[in-house]
């Protein structure tokens, strides 16, 4: 494994502008928690040489203003070692924290430079909230420009310099605390290490304290574990290796239960091509990495892999067409994304998507529109460590005609959301191709039954009048009732123009659920008629759009401030979620991008969504913070792509 | 065979403009440079000989020698034209071109060849990129033509020295992969290899394909299906799979036979005959392609996007990652200088071995593409390439035996 490098040496842009950086006290010491244990195959990890990797972090900082490193190890199950690397802006965190998390001593403490430099942040007596943002670099080499780079006269070993690697993917730490002076700040990015390029995904839909955070790589195959117990600073728990999960590849989501540990949708199929056994002792024959069937993983709080559970049954899923390619013997639909569950209902459910693996840029024969799945999963969770499926639901067709086989209403079942009082036992599903929501109204039933409620071409009317408003291909992603069960929320990409077709327009979608929820099973919400796709339900019941935010740049994903500050001055977990944010990226490879910016949006007293303008990027001043800056903690590694957030706090910060 | 009249050769533009006198005096201090048997040479093959050496062309290396392969850019018309010749022999030579014009089967045709009589069409080739053709060079030195447009004609001067070599290898079906292979030698500061890899089977590659043998086995399959082709290092792959297969009890069986219940296809071809073989099952209708239980399994030197291309995931033995350090210096810096050029595992493992990085036990790994939402028609190329596959990777995904 090659030579942990936390920074680069020379930066990929082959610029070092003088920052008039301070030249940062050379003293510091590392985290001084206990090395991690055993619970990873092998020693406890030496962590002796994080010193070192402090130190580049540090030569880092004499380029990056008052940056102090601080880097955790964990052995991986392959042997290797795997790092995590905070670059912890002093200038912006608090002396305190930095004293608490035991880098006093790399406080610059001399006026040299300019800058903040010179003692430090002095706390400002506010508890800090963050937004904990899981971004990929974006290694952005111009191949397409006419200019290419010269063909040297001399070759020498270093054509390159140490310094042009693919930069490392990272956790952006935002300042999210409304008020404070580096509000909208980055100040902590936190590296990880060796693996470059995993394609950042998703982590779990909401943090509770005293939760690590399951963060997944789609390419590596990789489940990153990570303690937020002392914000900013992140620590590196564990990593879930391809070998841990023999029998599904490329991690999606995550489902923290009340325990801690956690439930991860694996939406490819088993590493090996053939047959696999999971730990419930069945066998499933599956095509491969990236391909179906995938699975559900149990993993313990700290990532380790508890129980491999089958997304397929032992039978081939014929309802509806279920393409894979290669065929599989046993056509299957099984490629979870989307999780959610109801502990008190003893019910987990996955939305399948898509079988993950295809050619794009070289495809041999169009690609199947039945590789994009109409199916939802229910699990029983009675066992917590042990899930079982228990109904695999084909989500109905709509009155719409698509334009293509692949924008039919059921199509790419990306993400389902629960309802969350005791008194709903319901849960909604929507489809990034076909344009809809679906609702079940009882996830428990032993064939929950799954109806269209809403339409895309409803408010896609609604967000441009002006444009058709055909609602298949609208690209919506996240999708969260709110917390009290009201509301539900919905980001829409849009499609992208083609030809003749002007696309559709981008925003964040409010819709009232209550009556809906309210009718329990009895309710009578059906889109089933062409004039219901454009204006919404004819049954009292349906949902009614609250609010449609514009938001442009192309929403994929989004997470609720379920946190929020009480008398007392710490922070609690509240149901009433007065603030979203959503990101603008979706994955670059597949054509969908965004324009990688990170918003804030608050939901104000009579629920309308406003774009928080305060919350501004710091290197440009405008709204939203811009992940397409050259400029980061860790060093000029150039933009960045944003997939997914959090907003957490540290232990110490919140009752 | 075309007849060239005055007219025609004088409508000919070559490369740059050039002012006629300075021409006169170049061809007069060229022509005095000449041996005796060049010097029946006309005014315009001198004139485009000069034009090949001193007009912009960029030359890998600063120099031109024989047995290296020749690369060579050069820009014309707002287009970069990329050209590499190899081996740098006398005879016949392959030719690759990279433009950033976009060429193919439906762009505008670029010609090669050394001389209006014998310009062919330079062709993409399945299992890689570039476009390709074959020139036939003379003793000493020829200059190899590029056509831009049906008047344009880029010249590019290549050495190839008086020592004959069998350039066979070369400028046959894995000549694309023996190319890839010097080049990547080259561009990591070493000597030229001499030979082609498709002439025998490695040690390593060996080792890698017991591996696959000795994991499908492990893992119940109950027939081996072999596609190979009629290199050298095919047969002997075939021969050593046929061989381990048997002394497994695991009987090996022709890919177009259909497949028992526990199948899996192991693929012996070059990049050419393996995207070709590979391409004409997947283009098939979904229904009527066959189905095999474990999957395909690729021998090692066919990591190449074009290869992965030709089938939905495969399965290889590999001794690198994609992601070690040296793996990503090479990719950067192909995308850096080279950026129609994909990585690939024989081209890397060049660049590894003059590098001397070591390398890693051998593991599974599995390279596919991934694209999480199927493309829809003009959405594809809007994202960076740096990676070995674009829109997709090789990931490690454990050791070899069963799992």
């Amino acid at each position: 494994m090659s030579t942990p490098s936390t920074a680069p040496t020379r930066g990929r842009r082959l610029r070092r502008s003088a920052l008039g950086a301070a030249l940062v006290a050379l003293g510091l010491s590392s985290l001084q928690t206990a090395p991690v244990q055993a619970d990873d195959p092998g020693q406890p990890v030496d962590i002796a040489t994080p010193a070192i990797q402090a130190l580049n972090a540090l030569v880092q900082g004499l380029f990056n203003s008052d940056i102090v490193g601080q880097t955790s190890k964990v052995l991986g199950g392959d042997g290797e070692t795997y790092w995590l690397t905070n670059h912890l802006r002093s200038d912006l965190v608090p002396t305190t924290a930095l004293q608490d998390l035991g880098l006093g001593e790399a406080i610059p403490n001399l006026g040299l430079g300019g800058g903040s430099a010179g003692g430090g942040v002095p706390d400002d007596g506010k508890r800090h909230e963050y937004l904990v943002v899981w971004a990929g670099d974006n290694n952005v080499l111009d191949r397409t420009g006419k200019q290419l780079t010269n063909l040297p006269d001399v070759v020498t070993p270093d054509l390159l310099g140490k310094g042009d690697q693919i930069g490392p993917d990272f956790f952006a730490v935002v300042d999210a605390t409304k008020g404070s002076a580096s509000y909208g700040k980055v100040v902590n990015t936190v590296t990880v290490g060796p693996l470059v390029e995993n394609e950042p995904h998703h982590m779990q839909y909401i943090w509770h304290k005293g939760n690590n955070i399951f963060a997944g790589g789609l390419f590596t195959d990789v489940t990153y574990v990570l303690d937020t117990s002392k914000l900013p600073a992140l620590e590196l728990k564990h990593v879930n290796l391809p070998t841990d999960t023999l029998c599904g590849s490329v991690p999606d989501a995550y489902w923290v239960t009340k325990d801690g540990s956690a439930y991860g949708t694996y939406m490819g199929g088993p590493d090996v091509p053939g047959p696999c056994t999971y730990s419930d002792g069945t066998t499933r024959i599956g095509n491969g990495f990236a391909g179906s069937p995938g699975e559900l993983v149990r993993l313990d709080e700290n990532g380790k892999t508890v129980y491999e559970a089958p997304a397929t049954p032992e039978t081939a899923e014929t309802e509806q067409r279920c393409d894979n390619i290669p065929q599989l013997a046993a056509a299957t639909c099984a490629n979870p994304h989307g999780i959610q569950a109801r502990e008190d209902l003893d019910t987990l459910v996955t939305s399948d998507y898509n079988e993950p693996r295809n050619i794009i840029l070289n495809p041999v024969q169009a690609p199947s529109s039945y590789l994009r799945r109409p199916t939802v999963r229910t699990w029983d969770i009675s066992d917590q460590d042990h899930p079982k499926l228990k109904a695999v639901s084909f989500l109905p067709d709509g009155p719409r005609v698509g334009k293509v086989a692949h924008q039919e209403e059921p199509r790419a079942a990306m993400e389902t959301t629960v309802t969350n009082l005791p008194s709903h036992k319901g849960a909604f599903a929507e489809t990034m191709q076909g344009g809809a929501i679906y609702y079940a109204p009882d996830i428990t039933a032993a064939k929950p039954q799954w109806r269209e409620v809403f339409d895309l071409t409803t408010s896609n009317k609604q967000a441009d009048p002006s444009r058709n408003p055909y609602g298949g291909g609208s690209n919506g992603g996240w999708l969260q009732t709110s917390l009290d069960d009201k509301y539900l929320y919905h980001a829409v990409a849009g499609r992208q123009p083609s030809g003749t077709d002007l696309g559709s327009p981008s925003y964040i979608l409010k819709l009232d659920i209550q009556d809906l929820l309210a009718a329990g099973t009895d309710t009578t919400c059906n889109i089933d008629t062409i004039e219901e796709t454009v204006n919404g339900g004819a049954e009292s019941d349906c949902p009614a759009v609250t609010d449609i935010l514009p938001a442009p740049g192309g929403p994929h994903w989004g997470a609720l401030d379920n946190l929020a500050v009480g008398d007392d001055g710490y922070f609690h977990e509240t149901k009433d979620v007065k603030r979203i944010a959503y990101s603008n990226y979706f994955v670059a490879r597949t054509g969908l991008n965004g324009d990688h910016r990170v918003c804030l949006v608050d939901v104000g007293s009579d629920q309308k969504l406003t774009t928080d303008t305060s919350f501004k990027d710091e290197t440009t001043g405008d709204t939203c913070i811009d992940f397409d800056r050259e400029t980061w903690p860790h060093g000029d590694w150039g933009p960045a792509k944003p997939h997914s957030m959090l907003f957490v706090t540290a232990d110490d910060d919140i009752k | 065979m075309t007849t060239s009249s005055k007219a025609r050769t004088n409508a000919l533009r070559v490369g740059a403009a050039v002012v006629v006198g300075g021409l006169l005096v170049g061809v007069s201090a060229y022509a005095a440079g000449l041996g005796a048997a060049d010097q029946h040479r006309t005014g315009n093959q001198l004139v485009r000989d000069w034009s090949a050496r001193t007009d912009g062309q960029q030359v890998l290396g600063g120099s031109r020698t024989p047995g290296v392969p020749s690369v060579q850019r050069l820009r014309h018309d707002d287009v970069t034209f990329t050209v590499t010749v190899a081996p740098a022999r006398p005879g016949p030579n392959l030719v690759r071109v990279d433009s950033t014009h976009q060429h193919g089967r439906t762009g505008p045709p670029v010609l090669v060849g050394t001389g209006e009589d014998d310009l062919v069409r330079a062709r993409p080739r399945p299992g890689t990129d570039g476009l390709w053709a074959v020139v036939d060079l003379p003793e000493g030195s020829g200059t190899v033509l590029v056509t831009h447009g049906p008047t344009h004609r880029l010249p590019f001067i290549v050495e190839t020295g008086t020592d004959p070599v069998d350039t066979a290898d070369w400028v046959g079906a894995d000549g694309p992969e023996c190319v890839a292979v010097a080049t990547a030698a080259v561009l990591a500061a070493g000597p030229a290899p001499t030979g082609c890899p498709a002439a025998g089977l490695t040690a390593r590659d060996a080792d890698s394909l017991r591996g696959v043998v000795s994991t499908l086995v492990d893992r119940g399959v109950e027939e081996i299906a072999v596609e190979h082709d009629e290199s050298a290092r095919s047969i002997a792959a075939y021969d050593l799979v046929r061989g381990l297969a048997g002394e497994s009890g695991v009987p090996v069986v022709r890919p177009d036979d259909a497949p028992g219940d526990r199948n899996a296809l192991v693929v012996l071809g070059g990049w050419e005959t393996a995207a070709h073989d590979l391409t004409a099952v997947s283009s098939r209708p979904l229904r009527q392609q066959p189905i095999r239980s474990d999957g395909t399994w690729l021998a090692p030197w066919l990591l190449s996007p074009g290869v992965v291309d030709s089938t939905a995931g495969a399965m290889l033995a590999l001794d690198f990652d994609i992601r070690d350090q040296g793996a990503q210096e090479f990719s950067q810096t192909l995308g850096t200088y080279f950026p129609g050029q994909l990585p690939t595992g024989p081209a890397y493992l060049a660049w590894r071995s003059v590098r001397g990085d070591a390398p890693r036990p051998l593991g599974l790994y599995a390279a596919s593409r991934a694209a999480y939402m199927p493309a829809s028609s003009g959405h594809a190329g809007h994202e960076t390439v740096v990676s070995w596959f674009p829109g997709g990777t090789v990931t490690p995904v454990g050791s070899l035996g069963a799992s």
